[in-house]
């Protein structure tokens, strides 16, 4: 569980800097779905989901095209909120507080709960930049401090070396693996204790797929990851926890090696064994 | 034939013909003012002329046409000068009356700070009543002396006398407010330390008019005679002459030196002889200034309202009547919105500014009349809509997946569009801004009424803190050239100054608009898209 290491100016949700091992808040930091259907105008796109994604775990999301994979991920960080006429119905509770609630200071959710986008889209600054603008406006003002940060988050990230003598120069540049890995770091630079990713590697290569897919494992020590994919082998090989989804319902959800070996559902299997989508 | 018109060339070649008549209409329009304006600093040669009447007449040939009505006859146009003694600059010869013509060496052309050029020969110099020889060589360095004591004059009264002007006129208005107090010993005794003051400036006052009349007694001392065409010999004070030169005998080169020098002179000097003369200058000044301020006013208020229409409004009937409100400012004539400055902004807004602080003035108006501070804010009221426009394309030019990733990262609203959104639109902002100075740069309709006048006593930047004058007048060169084409004595004279002053201003609104946009090329290059 990452510390509190960043202060800013308004107040945050206050976090207990270890585990608890009382039994009560075992599943404190895990996301619990509750009974969420998401509307966009008339057509409903999500029907009443209920899960409990667990910490510190790489799930997957799986399901045909429009089923309403990104729409859920989306939810979960309220990401949703940006398109006009959607509705949300139902809870989220992420630390035991429903991230809908009345109360909840969005940046804040969106600072917990990081995302890294289908297609990469680093902002027109330099790679430095980039990284730092998360570290930036959360009021962080040390340079020192950004600079270190910067450093090891692209480390972790295994872009140090490759970028290391041009931090300064535009990330526009850089290609379009070495840029998903960009936009990575950038979420990861500000610790979030969770990570949505959606289709990370569908617009990239097998060998900068394969190296987002070992960051990933790297990452899941550290923080709780939820992937959407559309890519079953890479649900198969990477994640821990998959869940299927068919036309806004959840129909499946389990270990990925039970559900991939020995699914439960009719459409499950159909979707799996290809007969479909 | 259809398929001729399947492969779209015959629409290349419209729309490539179409480019080319828009282009060579620009051009000539360009190549028409230069001819005719450029001219003007040409030093032309000075014809004499004899004609059948025994009668002489020298000066430079303006043109030549067919007599109306008259077929096979010709009539000739001649810049005779000598305003004063002529009556008019220009005489038209009927070409049948001429017996010969000859171009003397000796001719000169003298340029006046009065009553515009004199066109003769010089016999001499004026020593108590006979004439000393003398030619043109030796006068050159009376000239010069004439010159530096012209700027020495100019000095004085502008700069030092100004100075003293300056100050008398802020002691005058603490007097009058401290007159207007409840009479106290401090009160009193502050009265008494001005009126000091006020003694002092005078005495120096006078000791300054003593200087200046002493100058300008030595202006008369030295004295030529010019010998006129018809053999009359006039007297003309040295001082009086700002240029003499002897056209017929200059080469290529000396004519072009002359040429460059009567440019420059032009473009950085003070106009004389009700505007018809000298340089435009302060014009320039004032259209540049006038501009500046404008694209500053316009800027920022454009901005805010394009991001309000475009991120922080829903689709409402409030945000339909803002944008149908905007779009219909671009289509009123440019006179209404002179009329919206002089009733709103100088009265209204002028008239309160000077009530609440400039009370010790009144009467006398210090922002409650024109000024380059209402002129500007009125044009750019004209020029917003052009700038929500651009703006509203350069915000929507803005990738939704950069914003996303803004928001994704835990970015307010604000922080998304401060540093992502308005950078990556700036420019279309440009753009905008752009437009806009072009534009303003050409309206004079409005100016006239909220503060253009034909001759400004001083600009609107000096060296008097608060160093940028925003109540005073100014000079605009689109009012110049309407001034100086139709409302100066001397039209004829004036009618290439026109012409130059249209090329002047085309160049001035061209460099404003090259800044822009190498400003604009610049940033579009760091803000290309993703490269993916």
């Amino acid at each position: 569980m990452p510390e509190v290491s960043l202060t800013k100016e308004k107040a945050f949700l206050n976090l207990p800097s270890k585990v608890s091992q009382d039994l009560n808040t075992k599943h404190m930091n895990n996301i619990i779905i509750k009974n969420l259907s998401l509307m966009y105008g008339k057509k409903q796109v999500l029907k009443n989901i209920n899960k409990e994604i667990e910490e510190k775990k790489i799930t997957a999301i799986i399901g045909p095209s429009g089923c309403g994979k990104s729409s859920l991920l989306r939810c979960i960080n309220r990401m949703n909120e940006l398109i006009p006429d959607s509705r949300v119905d139902g809870e989220i509770l992420f630390h035991n507080k429903n991230i809908y609630a009345g109360d909840t200071d969005v940046t804040e959710i969106r600072r917990k709960i990081g995302m890294v986008f289908q297609k990469a889209n680093p902002f027109p600054k330099s790679i430095f930049d980039n990284v730092a603008y998360g570290l930036r406006i959360n009021g962080i003002k040390d340079k020192k401090k950004i600079s270190t940060t910067v450093e090891t988050t692209l480390q972790d990230c295994g872009l140090l070396k490759e970028v290391k003598d041009r931090l300064h120069t535009p990330a526009m540049e850089l290609s379009g693996g070495q840029q998903q890995r960009l936009c990575i770091a950038r979420a990861l630079a500000i610790e979030p204790e969770i990570i949505l990713m959606d289709e990370p590697c569908s617009a990239l290569d097998p060998s900068s797929t394969f190296k987002i897919e070992e960051l990933m494992m790297k990452l899941k020590k550290r923080y709780t990851v939820i992937i959407v994919t559309h890519n079953m082998q890479q649900a198969a090989r990477a994640s821990d926890i998959t869940g299927f989804l068919y036309m806004g319902e959840l129909i499946e959800y389990g270990d990925t090696n039970a559900l991939f070996t020995n699914p439960k559902e009719k459409l499950t299997e159909n979707y799996i064994s290809g007969n479909f989508g | 034939m259809k398929k001729t018109f399947k492969t779209g060339k015959p629409y290349i070649w419209l729309s490539g013909g179409t480019l080319t008549i828009s282009l060579l209409m620009i051009f000539g329009l360009i190549a028409l003012i230069m001819i005719k304006g450029l001219g003007i600093f040409w030093p032309h040669n000075i014809t004499r002329l004899m004609l059948n009447d025994n009668s002489i007449v020298l000066g430079e040939i303006a043109k030549t046409e067919p007599i109306p009505n008259h077929k096979d006859s010709y009539r000739t146009k001649l810049k005779v000068g000598n305003r004063d003694i002529f009556g008019m600059d220009f005489r038209w010869v009927d070409n049948s009356r001429i017996i010969s013509q000859d171009s003397p060496t000796t001719a000169l052309t003298i340029e006046r700070r009065e009553w515009g050029n004199m066109y003769g020969f010089l016999k001499g110099m004026k020593h108590d009543n006979t004439i000393k020889p003398m030619n043109l060589s030796d006068l050159k360095p009376l000239l010069k002396d004439s010159n530096i004591l012209y700027k020495s004059i100019r000095h004085i009264e502008k700069k030092e006398i100004g100075k003293i002007n300056h100050k008398m006129e802020k002691l005058r208005l603490a007097l009058k407010s401290l007159e207007n107090e409840p009479q106290s010993d401090n009160t009193i005794k502050r009265i008494g330390t001005i009126n000091t003051k006020v003694e002092a400036l005078e005495k120096i006052y006078t000791e300054k008019v003593d200087t200046l009349t002493n100058l300008y007694a030595s202006t008369k001392d030295k004295e030529v005679v010019i010998e006129l065409a018809d053999g009359r010999k006039e007297t003309l004070s040295v001082f009086q002459i700002v240029r003499i030169y002897d056209p017929n005998r200059m080469s290529i080169y000396a004519k072009s030196r002359f040429y460059v020098l009567k440019f420059w002179e032009f473009v950085s000097a003070e106009p004389r002889e009700a505007n018809t003369e000298g340089g435009v200058f302060p014009a320039i000044f004032g259209t540049v200034i006038m501009v500046l301020i404008m694209s500053l006013v316009v800027t920022p208020l454009g901005v805010i309202t394009a991001v309000f229409l475009r991120e922080y409004t829903s689709d409402n009937i409030f945000s339909r009547i803002v944008r149908i409100s905007v779009n219909n400012l671009a289509g009123i004539p440019s006179i209404v919105f002179g009329v919206f400055g002089l009733g709103f902004f100088i009265y209204f807004i002028g008239g309160g500014i000077d009530k609440l602080f400039y009370s010790d003035a009144l009467p006398t108006p210090t922002f409650g009349t024109g000024g380059i501070l209402w002129a500007s804010l009125t044009l750019a009221l004209l020029t917003v809509p052009v700038v929500v426009v651009a703006t509203e394309e350069g915000l929507s030019s803005v990738p939704n997946s950069l914003k996303e990733a803004s928001y994704g990262l835990g970015a307010t609203k604000f922080e998304t569009l401060w540093r992502i959104t308005l950078p990556q639109a700036t420019p279309g902002i440009l753009t905008g801004m752009i437009l806009a100075m072009a534009r303003a740069a050409g309206e004079v309709a409005p100016l006239m009424i909220t503060g253009v006048v034909k001759l400004a006593p001083s600009l609107p930047l000096d060296s008097y803190s608060p160093f940028i004058h925003l109540e005073r007048k100014f000079m605009h060169l689109g009012f110049h050239i309407y001034d100086v084409g139709f409302q100066s004595p001397n039209v004829e004279a004036a009618l290439p100054m026109v012409y130059t002053t249209t090329l002047i201003l085309i160049f001035t609104v061209l460099v404003l608009n090259l800044v822009a946009i190498i400003a604009r090329n610049k940033l579009r290059k760091k803000y290309i898209s993703s490269a993916l």
